[in-house]
């Protein structure tokens, strides 16, 4: 009788709250890696890369220099 | 009544202008990043929870994340980086035109969402955004075929 729906449209949580929410979460994202893994027809597990939804690299500073490709943060890290 | 959570939380200790927008799909790393949902539902279908007060990113709480990554498990609001991001056009944001263009809804209210004020896709598309915000998950290994699609800078 006290369950509360998984989904609703104005489902919101409190700080005291986030830290459950968040182990929750970090559960939920792990079985999407593992889910995500799973390809029909691969050999072994192939690990396929997550995608991006916003911004995908970011300089350093408050400057906001423009980015010189979506890999611009980690390609200049080789030596 | 709940933009009082934004305004406090824009004009408080950091001093910024309020008047400039938020990217509601950021990265941690970014100035005035705050957690502002935690990623609900399953795997396959997941749901944003809106947190009743954003909480400002900080080294502890990215802890909390581990072994995987913030965009995962939250989803995080920063200031918009406006023309050093790959989808602004020089006016507008077109990841927020796409998630409108290409996302079903998933909500018929507004969520309760305490950026809003400042969010430049609710300020660039209005509801039609906010009704299709709950199932973004910044950083996602199992996105539906219309969400890896409208994900893809142009």
């Amino acid at each position: 009788m006290s369950s509360k729906p998984e989904k609703s449209d104005t489902s919101h949580i409190s700080v005291q709250e986030f830290t459950e929410a968040t182990f929750t979460a970090v559960m939920r994202a792990m079985d999407a890696r593992n889910a995500a893994r799973i390809v029909p027809g691969a050999k072994e597990d192939f690990k396929i890369g997550p995608i991006i939804y916003g911004i995908v690299a970011w300089p350093d500073g408050d400057g906001f220099p423009q980015l010189q490709g979506p890999q611009g943060a980690k390609g200049a890290e080789r030596p | 009544m709940w933009q009082c959570g934004v305004d406090q939380m824009a004009a408080g200790k950091r001093g910024k202008d309020i008047s400039q927008p938020l990217c509601p799909s950021a990265r941690p790393d970014m100035p005035e990043s705050t957690i502002f949902g935690v990623i609900g539902g399953s795997a396959d279908d997941p749901h944003v929870s809106y947190l009743s007060e954003p909480l400002p990113v900080t080294q502890e709480l990215l802890a909390l994340s581990q072994p995987v990554k913030p965009g995962e498990v939250w989803r995080i609001a920063a200031r918009c980086a406006g023309a050093a991001c790959m989808h602004f056009d020089g006016s507008d944001c077109q990841l927020a035109r796409r998630t409108v263009a290409l996302l079903p809804p998933v909500s018929g209210d507004l969520p309760a969402c305490r950026i809003r004020p400042r969010c430049q896709w609710w300020r660039q598309e209005g509801k039609a955004a906010c009704s299709r915000c709950p199932a973004i998950v910044t950083e996602s290994y199992l996105p539906s075929e219309a969400v890896r699609e409208a994900a893809k800078p142009r």
